[in-house]
This record gives structure tokens, C-alpha cells and sequence, in this order.
């Protein structure tokens, strides 16, 4: 595995490997007529060797952004603003050729659903196989080797079988364990895991979770997760971004996340996850009501209408991000007053 | 303990394979379910959990009379229910309803609220018009719903309220026992919270008894007061939810609640790593099936059969381990 861990060294002092300023994507509705504004204003920055977990309900944008910084967003969705940049250069508006010289090889992506992100009608050898050949030009023996080498480092036992069999043939704890073999094949610097492990079982999900943790440690690279779960938070990052109706809540180190949550709905979301300290007899905490409509257009704070703690001016201006101390930050009024 | 609502006895589905037509004599056959013994007192919820292929959905199904068993009981309110058919039938599945995983594809994209609620009380063919109207609306007030929903369709409607819907329609006939197959997991963290509390006062308020079946852990330590824990179609560990959760005594039971994710930072949890994955059930490995995996296997756990053991924390698990003298795995070396 020697061989294959990256030259790159998990320095923190560096700049960092990710910037993103200020990202507004706005998506066209199916219909034609409206637009979803499905991230607003986002901002925050990754160095290499660090863990960012982004946390939130569906429709937050945690994957917009996600899909943003691969450069993979549908045609109906547009960047409206904002800057992306890796590693010094900005990404918005690369071409797709230039793109496809990042993609797969400085920065990976583990999707959801290993059965939806692996073909299956080819082997997993042919699979892997594709970017080795396409970004680093191996082939025979040295391919075969690299190959190997890698679905060793993802703990795939008797790999040269392996590489033979098809997606059908394979665990979904296994091929998720394929999938990041691709997504480290050519040794990226950075690697974004949309949801990684929610399509497994619970053994398979720690599994996952601790090769992750792994990969980032031998290698030094950045790594994303995407993530409904606070607890797939609480064990691989360092900090963690909450968002909510496409906009970050609030952003900290994942100590004080868990331990002072600020903003009304982190606190909301942290209570209504069930625990098994929590009386049983009493119910779960809830955030009643749906999450907004991103297709009108929101005066004020998006969670106002069920946020407990809502002041009249929640309803009609935009809280600002206020800095607290130790890295530590949130968009609330709460916090102006 | 209360009466018990459903006892299952042994219950065995084994489903045939093709031939091999290479091969003479045995046909391969899948033990999907192998010798499932448990029961459920009335107004209380058992947890069924396990890891994907263990025989939790077989189970399910079984239970539901979707599958016939291949051997076995089902004993619903002290009646068996395993073989009963036409009249039978029919009121035992009136008494056990079920409420599947993804309200996208449980409910008719093509009906409205109202068809998918009345549904089962036409089946039922013994309800009015006018009740069954009455009943689609109180059943609408009961899962927190407007009577106004009851004209719309499916798509309307968000994956919370779905769910909604889907459980007015499981509670249409006024059923005792209710199936929850993954009841939350298609759900977001904020709605799920809504849909448990929900489930928790049906149960106070019409004292249902629940089975549900979830992979997340700490849901069912939520909601359960009994806990089953299956691998490879049969139970290896069952008791009370407390010793389930706190003093686990089969080494899978460990594992699996070993690698709950944490829910806050205190929480140390040391972890029992598993390698590989489930064995095929079509070919079982002998003696104990998790002995291919256990982290403190003998040599006898491939050989014999595991017996069953009363554990000193009042949980029953199998396993060669825990001898009826040291009933504990602490005192295995």
C-alpha cells in the first residue's frame, strides 16, 4: 500500500485544497416556469488531510453542492454566482473536457447506491480498470497489479477472483468497497461521498465508515461527506457544515456542534434523532411542519416558520452570519440580539 | 407479561432452487426462515433486526400469509393461523395490517387518498358507503391529516404525510397487530421523529401491538420493549430490549450494536469488527451459522449445533459459549 499512498502531506498550515465563495445554484423547475433556488450563498473552505461534513434533510442542497464542485449538475441547473476553487484555480465554468483531467483523478466521488453507480453488465476489473487507464495510462501487468493493489486497500479479500465477477456476484457492503477503490484509484486529492453509507446494513456501514477514515488518514486527502446522519458526522469529521433550505445554518468544529449547537435547528435536528439514553415513555423532539418551498422566494429566515424561538423580524430579514468564538459560526437573529 | 397477541412456533420457509441437472438427488433449497420461534404480548412492540438476507422480510411476509411456511406455527390470539384460508383468512388479515418502507411505491400513483384509505374496507365487504366515508375521515383525523386530503393524489403529498396515509389505510379495519417494515428509514431526520411519535400514541390509544422491523438500532430501542435479533433466517438472541441493548449476550448481538453510529461525542463505543459478510443460506456454514465470523468461535462452533441458553440477564440466546454455568460471555476466555 506503501506505494500507492500520495506524495501529498496532510499539512495544515497550507492553503487550502478547496474554496468554495459565495455559491448560489439555482435549479429550473420540471415545469418550466419557476426556478429553485437550491443553494444560496454558500461558503466555506477544506484543507487537505480534513474532514467537512455537510448535514441536512433532503432538498437542502447538501448535494447541489456536492455535485457543484465535481461540476456534475443536470443541465437545468446554472451557478448563478460564486467561486469554486481547487487547489488555487477556479473550477466554475471549466469545460467539460477540462473537467474530465480533474474528475476521477484530483478529485473523487463515492456515490449512494453502489448498485446504481457500478455497470451491470461489465466486471469490476473493467470498472476499475477505466481510470487507471484513462488518467494514469496503465496497462498488462502494471494495470492487473495496480488493480489488485487496490481492492487489497479497500479489504476486498482474494481480489484477482474478484476482478472477474460482476456487481450482481457482490455484497452491497463490497461493492460500495469497489466504488471507493475507483473513487481512490488515481490517488485524488480530494474525495466527496454523497451519502456513502446509507444504502448498507449496520456492520457494513461501520466498515465503510472506518476505511474511510483510513484512506484519509494514509493518504492525506480531503474528504466531503454528504449526509443526513449525525453520527456518520460524529465519528470521521472534523467539522461539520448544517444546512437548510440551501443556505449553511450553521458551521463549526464537530465538538462544538454536538456539544453547543447555536442555531434553533441544529438543536431541533440533534434532539429528534432517538438515543438510547433518551426516556422512552416521553416522545421524540419534532420539527413540525415541511421544510419551504425553494421555488418562492423567502423574506427572512427559511426556518422561521418552524423555528420555537421565531421573533417577528425572523419572518422578514435575512439573519446575517454571525462569528462565534473557535472557528465557530451561524445565521441567526438569536445570536444578533 | 400480557397475553401474547402472536406467537410464531418454529416457523420454517424453505424455498426450492432449480435443479441441478448435473447433479442427481437433493434439490439445493434456500433456508430463508429456519426454526423462527417468538411472541408478542398484546399493546407491546417487538423489534425484529438482523442484517439484509437474514429472513427479516420472509418473516414478514409469512406473518402477513403472503408466503405459506414450509413447517411451523403462526398462532395469532391462540388461534392458528398458518393454514386457515377462505373466512379465516379474511379476518385474520382484517387483524394484521402492515406498513411498508417507501410510501412512494406503497400508494397507487393513479388513486386518490380517499381510494387508498377505503381500500381495505371494501375488501372487507362489510361496511356501508356512508361508514366507510365516516371511517376514511376519522381514520384522516387520527394519522393528523385534513379531511381535505382525502381528495387529492399521492404526489401531492410529502414523504412524512405519505407515510401518514399509508398507516390511516393500515388502521382502516381496525387491525391488532401492525407490521412496521422499515416504517422511517425513507424519511428525513425531522419527519421520522413525527411518524415514531405518531406510531407511539396509536399504540396508547388503541392498544395495538407493533413488530417492526429496522435497521436503525437506536429506533428500535426506542419504540421496543422486546428486541429479536436474526441471522441467516434464525433468531440467535431474543429478550427484553434493556439486556438486548445493554448487555448483549450472543457475539453477533454485540457486533451489530457495536456499530451503532454514535449520537453524541461521549459516547466510546468499543467496536467488534466482523469480516466478511453473510454466509449464502443456501448452503449454511455447520454447527452455528455465525461461526465463520465470530470474533470467539471454537471448534465446537462448527461442528455442533449451538443449544439454547437462558442467559443470567434474562435474555435467551444460542450459542455454544454461554454454558449454562458461566452464562456469560465475559467468563469465556
Amino acid at each position: 500500500m506503501n506505494d500507492m499512498s500520495s506524495s501529498f502531506p496532510a499539512s495544515e498550515t497550507s492553503a487550502p485544497l478547496l474554496d468554495v465563495d459565495d455559491l448560489t445554484v439555482d435549479i429550473a423547475a420540471r415545469d418550466g416556469k419557476g426556478i429553485v433556488h437550491a443553494v444560496s450563498g454558500v461558503s466555506f473552505e477544506l484543507k487537505r488531510g480534513c474532514t467537512l461534513g455537510i448535514v441536512g434533510e433532503s432538498g437542502c442542497g447538501k448535494s447541489t453542492t456536492a455535485m457543484a464542485i465535481m461540476q456534475l449538475l443536470p443541465g437545468s441547473a446554472q451557478i448563478k454566482s460564486g467561486t469554486i476553487s481547487f487547489d488555487g484555480n477556479d473550477i466554475v465554468g471549466k469545460s467539460q473536457t477540462e473537467m474530465r483531467a480533474l474528475r476521477g483523478k484530483r478529485i473523487g466521488m463515492i456515490m449512494q447506491d453502489p448498485m446504481v453507480a457500478l455497470d451491470p453488465v461489465f466486471t469490476v476489473g473493467d470498472q476499475l480498470a477505466e481510470p487507471l487507464k484513462l488518467h494514469m495510462g496503465l496497462k498488462g501487468q502494471a494495470l492487473l497489479e495496480r488493480q489488485v493493489a487496490l481492492l487489497e486497500a479497500v479489504g476486498i479479500p482474494s481480489p484477482e477472483t474478484r476482478l472477474k465477477q460482476y456487481p450482481h456476484q457482490m455484497s452491497g457492503g463490497m461493492l460500495q468497497r469497489i466504488v471507493g477503490a475507483i473513487a481512490i484509484s488515481c490517488n485524488p486529492e480530494l474525495l466527496i461521498a454523497d451519502e456513502p453509507t446509507t444504502a448498507l446494513d449496520p456492520t457494513a456501514q461501520a466498515q465503510f465508515l472506518d476505511l474511510l477514515a483510513d484512506i484519509r488518514d494514509t493518504r492525506g486527502l480531503a474528504l466531503i461527506i454528504v449526509t443526513h446522519d449525525f453520527g456518520v458526522t460524529a465519528r470521521l469529521c472534523d467539522d461539520i457544515m448544517v444546512m437548510y433550505a440551501g443556505r449553511i445554518v450553521e458551521r463549526g468544529p464537530v465538538e462544538t456542534i454536538f456539544k453547543a449547537p447555536r442555531h434553533p435547528y441544529t438543536r431541533a435536528l440533534l434532539d429528534a434523532i432517538p438515543k438510547p439514553e433518551n426516556d422512552r415513555s416521553k416522545g421524540l423532539a419534532t420539527i413540525e411542519g415541511q421544510p419551504p418551498n425553494l421555488a418562492e422566494s423567502i423574506s427572512g429566515c427559511s426556518f422561521a416558520p418552524r423555528c420555537r424561538f421565531a421573533m417577528p423580524r425572523c419572518t422578514s430579514e435575512r439573519p446575517p452570519v454571525t462569528k462565534l468564538p473557535g472557528d465557530h459560526q451561524t445565521a441567526c437573529w438569536l445570536e444578533v440580539v | 407479561m400480557n397475553r401474547k397477541i402472536l406467537e410464531v412456533r418454529d416457523l420454517r420457509k424453505y424455498f426450492p432452487l432449480p435443479a441441478n441437472p448435473l447433479r442427481r438427488g437433493e434439490r439445493p433449497v434456500v433456508r430463508a426462515v429456519d426454526g423462527v420461534s417468538f411472541a408478542i404480548p398484546e399493546g407491546e412492540t417487538l423489534g425484529l433486526i438482523g442484517e439484509s438476507g437474514c429472513g427479516k422480510s420472509t418473516t414478514v411476509k409469512l406473518l402477513l400469509r403472503l408466503e405459506s411456511p414450509t413447517d411451523g406455527q403462526i398462532l395469532f390470539d391462540g388461534k392458528e393461523v398458518q393454514n386457515s384460508h377462505g373466512k379465516d383468512l379474511r379476518t385474520y388479515r382484517s387483524q394484521v395490517q402492515a406498513v411498508f418502507q417507501d410510501p412512494y411505491s406503497s400508494l397507487s400513483p393513479k388513486r386518490t387518498v380517499f381510494q387508498a384509505i377505503a381500500e381495505p374496507l371494501h375488501a372487507a365487504k362489510r361496511f356501508s358507503r356512508e361508514e366507510i366515508i365516516r371511517r376514511v375521515n376519522e381514520l384522516l383525523d387520527i394519522v393528523g391529516l385534513p379531511s381535505t386530503a382525502q381528495s387529492r393524489l399521492p404526489h401531492e403529498f410529502s414523504g412524512g404525510q405519505r407515510q401518514r396515509i399509508a398507516i390511516a389505510r393500515g388502521l382502516a379495519l381496525q387491525p391488532r397487530l401492525l407490521i412496521l417494515d422499515e416504517p422511517v428509514s425513507a424519511l428525513d431526520v425531522s419527519i421520522r421523529a413525527q411518524i415514531l411519535n405518531l406510531l407511539q400514541d396509536l399504540q396508547k390509544q388503541f392498544g395495538l401491538s407493533y413488530l417492526l422491523i429496522s435497521h436503525d438500532l437506536d429506533i428500535v430501542t426506542h419504540m421496543c420493549q422486546s428486541a429479536a435479533v436474526m441471522y441467516l433466517g434464525k433468531i440467535v438472541e431474543i429478550g427484553p430490549m434493556d439486556v438486548i441493548r445493554s448487555s448483549p449476550q450472543h457475539p453477533y448481538t454485540r457486533a451489530l450494536f457495536s456499530s451503532v453510529l454514535p449520537t453524541n461525542l461521549e459516547q466510546e463505543i468499543q467496536r467488534i469488527r466482523l469480516h466478511g459478510s453473510v454466509p449464502s443460506p443456501i448452503n449454511p456454514p455447520s454447527g452455528c451459522s455465525f461461526h465463520t465470523r465470530c470474533p470467539s468461535a471454537q471448534p465446537i462452533c462448527s461442528q455442533q449445533l449451538p443449544p439454547r441458553i437462558t442467559t443470567a440477564h434474562g435474555s435467551t440466546a444460542v450459542c455454544h459459549l454461554l454454558t449454562a454455568d458461566e452464562r456469560t460471555l465475559e467468563a469465556v476466555p
